[in-house]
């Protein structure tokens, strides 16, 4: 059962999403339902021996096509709707035990390629007005399969920081006439401190506001919209610019740093956002080698983050991490 | 690189998608293709540098 059910306090949708309560949790590998079907063995999700990069539809999506009608009937104060959208997993390589960092370039690059081809396709339809990629990685981040895989969210409404993001841009745009995320990025460049990698089409930084110790965004250095804009020299760039600030967390304090990485673009839902700029944010739970960062009153119930390092003294040491992948 | 689909639907209507590529020199891609999965990727060490 899921269904959208309206906050009307803050104005925004929660997607309920009971049969989610079934889903495995950490099988042992022999029994992962993401891995490759081998001959004589238990079917898995994929019917192959082997596969380059496959995506799918969620077995446990929180959004699904031609979803169930609501449990409840919607009232005045309380408006339901159909939790009509698409869960697709996006699986990166058949190998249960590797990573993003330890791939090779050219598989990163493949991802890109899908992760467009995604976007254009699920952006396409009618009901899905926002195409939501991420990954969430390592256990710390609530993650049930280690298997390497991302996940995308085909929205049936913007999310709300989504919403918020796109208002601040539409705002300095408004006023400025020019893109906040560019002259952010022009800024940055100047200054320096904050940047923790460029190559000649994205750039790596920790943000001046970041909520988290390592927090880092990648935005692109030309001005573009969404995944879909990109030739494939910056599709490229893109999959280089990944693999080096995974392989710097990694790097950090020699473990695979769990992270969650989620994609911000412009919507799908018909209208023009010359004003918004694709970006790439990372944020990961440690704040030392041995310490989370936990969600408490303050940023969980009044929306304020503490963070209790600086952007100028973090980005140093991600600047200074080599992006070589350890060994393990 | 050329990106083709292959689609099928499971039996409870769900769909899955094996993503296959072609890169742009086809004679010995798949040579290559499987030599990278070896190697380390020096280019992105080579092109990304720190500031
Ligand atoms: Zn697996
Ligand atoms: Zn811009
Ligand atoms: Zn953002």
């Amino acid at each position: 059962m899921s269904e959208l059910r309206w906050n009307p306090v803050l104005e925004e949708w929660v997607i309920t999403a009971t049969h989610r309560q079934d889903r495995t949790f950490f099988p042992p590998p022999e029994y992962c339902p993401i891995c490759p079907t081998k001959p004589g063995a238990f079917p898995t999700e994929v019917p192959a021996e082997d596969y380059d990069l496959v995506v799918f539809e969620n077995k446990f999506p929180s959004l699904r096509r031609n979803s169930p009608q609501p449990s409840v009937e919607s009232t005045e104060l309380y408006p339901v709707r159909q939790a009509e959208g698409i869960c697709e997993v996006v699986l990166y390589s058949s190998d249960h035990n590797t990573e993003l960092a330890k791939m090779p370039i050219e598989k990163i690059e493949k991802l890109v390629w899908v992760w467009a081809d995604r976007f254009e396709e699920l952006g396409s339809r009618e009901e899905v007005k926002y195409v939501f990629i991420f990954e969430n990685k390592g256990k710390e981040i609530g993650v049930t399969l280690p298997h390497p895989h991302g996940q995308i969210y085909a929205y049936p409404f913007i999310p709300p920081t989504l919403q918020r993001e796109l208002r601040g841009c539409k705002n300095h745009y408004d006023v400025k006439g020019e893109c906040l995320l560019c002259r952010i990025l022009r800024e940055e460049m100047e200054d320096g401190r904050r940047i923790v990698a460029r190559n000649n089409d994205f750039v790596a930084m920790v943000p001046f506001y970041a909520r988290y110790p390592y927090e880092v965004h990648i935005l692109c250095a030309e001005h573009h919209t969404a995944i879909s804009e990109f030739s494939p020299v910056q599709k490229r760039a893109l999959a280089e610019m990944l693999q080096v600030v995974i392989r710097k967390y990694n790097n950090l304090w020699n473990f695979s740093l769990p992270y969650i990485m989620v994609m911000h673009q412009k919507p799908t839902d018909g209208e023009e956002y010359p004003y918004y700029h694709f970006h790439i944010e990372f944020y990961p739970p440690y704040r030392t080698p041995d310490k989370l960062k936990f969600l408490a009153g303050s940023e969980a119930g009044a929306g304020a983050f503490i963070n209790d390092t600086l952007a100028e003294e973090k980005a140093q040491i991600l600047r200074e991490t080599e992006p070589r992948q350890f060994e393990d | 690189m050329k990106l083709n689909k292959k689609q099928i639907i499971k039996e409870d209507g769900r769909y899955l998608i094996f993503y296959e590529f072609e890169t742009k020199d086809s004679e010995n891609s798949d040579q290559k293709s499987r030599k990278s999965e070896t190697s380390n990727s020096k280019p992105a060490e080579r092109t990304t540098k720190n500031v």
